[in-house]
């Protein structure tokens, strides 16, 4: 099991006209949502990361994925945790409200990273995984 | 030596048990214990704290549910997932800090061929 993660905007933070959820077209507080399979907690200071896309940097198979990464503007300030009565049965260990304040800083942009594949990005799949490798290697080929 | 030292060693414990021990039964229940609790907790456990690691790691994968089954089977830490509309994969995820599968059978075999190529 994991533990939840829910960022929101903190009591009078701006940019919340902008803020919405695409989906329904409504407004929001949320921030961002992650997911920790060590079951580890955030920490007060921590920066959501921000993505983006810089041309002439895209990989070529993934033409169309972020290529560089920087520490955000939003910083948690505080941090609620609620865990579920029951041990048993549940989606999550914990789930922590994390709400943050908007510091925007000058942070340095990183590149990201190739993006990976393997056999998990199929779910476990072999025969897709391994009809996957087998294009890549005609197609290197090529 | 006895077979519980053998165990012992196999399973990487620092724990010695001296050969013809009276208690060397229950030492090696203990021993078992602790060697699947550590295993368990091995197989959860494939972020690292290297200071030169990636912060970021990005994992393809044909939809989001895959980056969730990443994040609970390996222990990682998601941050989200963003669309990449490839024609195999639909979404990169991406996970904080660095993010390594262990290697599978597949993966060696692969290597192997590549390599003789």
């Amino acid at each position: 099991m994991s533990s939840y993660i829910i960022f929101q905007a903190d009591k009078g933070q701006p940019h919340w006209k902008g803020r919405k959820l695409a989906h329904t077209g409504m407004g929001t507080n949320i921030l961002a949502e992650h997911w920790y399979g060590d079951n580890s907690a955030p920490k007060i200071g921590d920066r959501l990361t921000e993505f983006v896309k810089i041309e002439g940097h895209e990989e070529p198979e993934f033409p169309g994925a972020s290529t560089h990464y920087r520490d955000g503007d939003w910083e948690i300030c505080r941090i609620e945790e609620y865990t579920p009565e029951m041990p048993v049965g549940n989606s999550f260990n914990s789930i922590y409200i994390c709400f943050c304040k908007y510091l925007p800083i000058a942070s340095e942009l990183k590149p990201l990273p190739p993006i990976q594949v393997s056999i998990d990005s199929f779910g476990g799949d072999e025969i897709a995984y391994k009809e996957y490798r087998s294009s890549r290697v005609v197609s290197v080929a090529k | 030596m006895c077979p519980q030292c053998a165990i012992g060693k196999k399973a990487g414990m620092e724990y010695k048990c001296s050969s013809g021990s009276p208690n060397s039964a229950s030492y090696l229940v203990v021993d078992l214990r602790i060697y699947l609790q550590k295993k368990s907790f091995a197989t959860k456990k494939f972020m690292t704290n290297n200071p030169e690691a990636p912060k970021i790691t990005r994992h393809a994968a044909t939809d989001p549910e895959k980056c969730r089954e990443m994040e609970n089977k390996y222990g990682w830490k998601l941050l989200g997932w963003d669309d990449l509309n490839s024609n195999v994969f639909e979404v990169e995820c991406i996970f904080q800090g660095e993010a390594k599968f262990p290697r599978s059978r597949m993966d060696y075999a692969i290597t192997e061929e590549e390599e003789t190529e």
